[in-house]
């Protein structure tokens, strides 16, 4: 998959800007806050519908403009799509060839790979940041994962709504039962389903891993409510720990175990990267898991994946520079940096203040 | 406000309605004004004659013009089983579909916390003093696939298991007379997960 053009008018801090991206490595050169980041947004929004930074949509519009327009020609394999994205005061509008469309109609939906500096915190940040991680990824290469994630969240949400009203209280109704079983049976779904995705994905990663570090990295899942083999057994495992607690979850208002209270940690040689782990370890570990779900998505869809990647190299010592750049030949990529990747063969465009003042 | 007091009003009104935003209300409003007289009124007496003679029915909950409903007071349907839903207009998708002969119980929603709805708020103790009236030999949950028809469902089945009925759920897969190709994966997952052994 590859983006041939693309334009954008109206949004963020683009008037307007038409651009015929290079099919190789694109390197987006450019001072802070000078519309780097909002040019790999619109990118990704033209490959998968939405926006990766914000929820409330509207505010990529201009200061001034009523609309922000996005339009982009994505060459597949089979197919080309003419994407375009409008969304003004009245909310968002998909295209895909001049035809209305959902999000799970774009060509890069659940399959475009984006790096941020920040997912290279995460073996240091909270549990939270690295269920984001690895649910991301898990949407990407497994199918169905995603749908169960979010109808979990879902009665998750109806249940600590109701703790919340009912709290303090002490007697549990069969109300609050039938939303703890709800829970118990959407959260051992999503349970065994990441299981299923990391025995796919681990050992991608652990090779990714040796390839720059030399030594062996694993991934454990560290589940609140422990571990099964059947959806059946774990969903009995996971009722009868919520049935244990449901007075203390009364009492504070939420639900205290579940796929949302979980953790992921990466381990090398035995080592617990959360607690023991260098700096550089836990970096090489999340740059490999990028590398291996990127692998993963194009094995899955038989395609070359766009990558997106928001000022990573800067953040890299030189080793793990040339890995990353390695693995990103033949690929189209769009990397942004404030000074040139001399690990990049490219094109550059080198962007100022909403516009593109040079090329080559 | 550019139209007369009367006009914005009738644009007020409409706007309540579920699905119609301010400018669908503002076409349907100077549609009525332009439209003969009589369609106008007609829609106006239409509105007033179903609100004064429908209620709901004092057994399922139905809406009906009668007390007890049609279906309730047929003597030839199976009073022994019930079928519970969520709204109305899911009585009305089943009985389309011709294939089902007992009666309804139409509980008004689906337990919802996030919208502050619980089962006070559902025709849930109605059901349960049908129940207790005895004949009942069948329960069958009928409400969505969805995650707040599903609760409903567990719920309901904890409380109607002591009462010692049959209880059975809908079955769960592809749409008869769709292509598998444009189902979702979960719906496929389902199916698959349900299919039956050919005999």
């Amino acid at each position: 998959m590859q983006i041939r053009s693309v334009y954008l008018k109206g949004f963020r801090n683009y008037k307007e800007l038409s651009l015929k991206p290079f099919g190789g490595a694109n390197l987006i050169v450019g001072g802070n806050a000078d519309g780097k980041t909002n040019l790999l947004e619109a990118l990704y929004f033209c490959l998968c519908g939405y926006s990766f930074r914000t929820a409330r949509e509207e505010e990529v519009i201009r200061t001034g403009e009523d609309r922000a327009v996005l339009r982009a020609l994505v060459e597949k394999v089979e197919f080309n799509k003419e994407t375009a994205v409008e969304i003004s005061g009245r909310g968002k509008k998909l295209t895909v060839n001049a035809k209305e469309a959902s999000r799970r109609d774009f060509p890069g939906y659940l399959g475009t790979l984006l790096f941020r500096p920040e997912d290279l915190e995460i073996g240091v940040g909270s549990p939270g940041e690295r269920r984001r991680f690895f649910d991301g990824i898990f949407a990407g290469i497994l199918p169905g994962y995603y749908s169960a994630y979010r109808k979990y969240i879902r009665t998750l949400n109806h249940r600590n709504a109701l703790l919340r009203r009912l709290r303090g209280c002490d007697r549990v109704t069969a109300e609050v039962r039938a939303w703890t079983e709800a829970v118990a049976e959407t959260g051992s779904v999503v349970n065994i389903l990441r299981l299923q995705a990391l025995s796919l994905l681990a050992p991608v990663v652990t090779s990714c891993y040796q390839a720059i570090a030399d030594a062996k990295l694993s991934i454990r899942y560290v589940s609140s409510v422990g571990l099964a083999e059947s959806v059946s057994s774990l969903r009995e495992r996971f009722l009868s720990k919520l049935l244990l607690i449901e007075r203390a979850e009364l009492q504070c208002g939420q639900t205290l175990v579940g796929p949302h209270r979980d953790d992921f940690c990466f381990v090398v040689d035995g080592r617990d990267l959360r607690r023991q782990g260098s700096r550089g370890e836990q970096r090489t570990a999340v740059l490999a898991a990028k590398l291996a779900e990127a692998r993963m998505l194009e094995e899955r869809r038989n395609d070359r994946i766009v990558y997106l990647l928001d000022d990573v190299f800067s953040e890299l010592d030189p080793r793990r520079r040339a890995a990353l750049a390695s693995a990103l030949q033949g690929r189209q990529v769009f990397v942004t940096a404030t000074e040139p990747v001399t690990e990049l063969r490219g094109y550059s465009w080198w962007i100022k203040s909403g516009t593109v003042t040079n090329r080559g | 406000m550019a139209y007369a007091r009367s006009v914005n009003r009738l644009i007020e009104e409409l706007k309540r309605l579920p699905g119609i935003g301010p400018r669908t209300a503002q076409r349907l409003a100077l549609y009525l004004l332009s439209a003969p007289q009589d369609q106008a009124e007609r829609l106006a007496a239409a509105i007033k004659e179903a609100r004064e003679t429908t209620v709901y029915c004092s057994v399922c909950g139905n809406f009906t013009d009668m007390d007890p409903c049609g279906i309730c007071s047929d003597t030839a349907r199976d009073h022994s089983v019930f079928c519970v839903v969520e709204e109305p207009h899911d009585v009305a998708a089943i009985e389309r579909s011709g294939c089902y002969r007992g009666v309804y119980h139409v509980l008004h929603g689906a337990l919802s916390p996030l919208n502050g709805i619980g089962p006070e708020k559902l025709r849930i103790k109605e059901l349960l003093s049908r129940l207790e009236k005895g004949g009942v030999a069948e329960v069958i949950l009928a409400t969505s696939p969805d995650t707040e028809g599903e609760a409903t469902a567990l719920y309901l089945k904890r409380l109607l298991e002591p009462v010692g009925v049959k209880l059975s759920r809908l079955a769960y897969g592809l749409p008869v007379g769709a292509e598998i190709e444009f189902a979702d994966e979960q719906t496929i997952a389902r199916a698959i997960e349900g299919r039956r052994e050919i005999k």
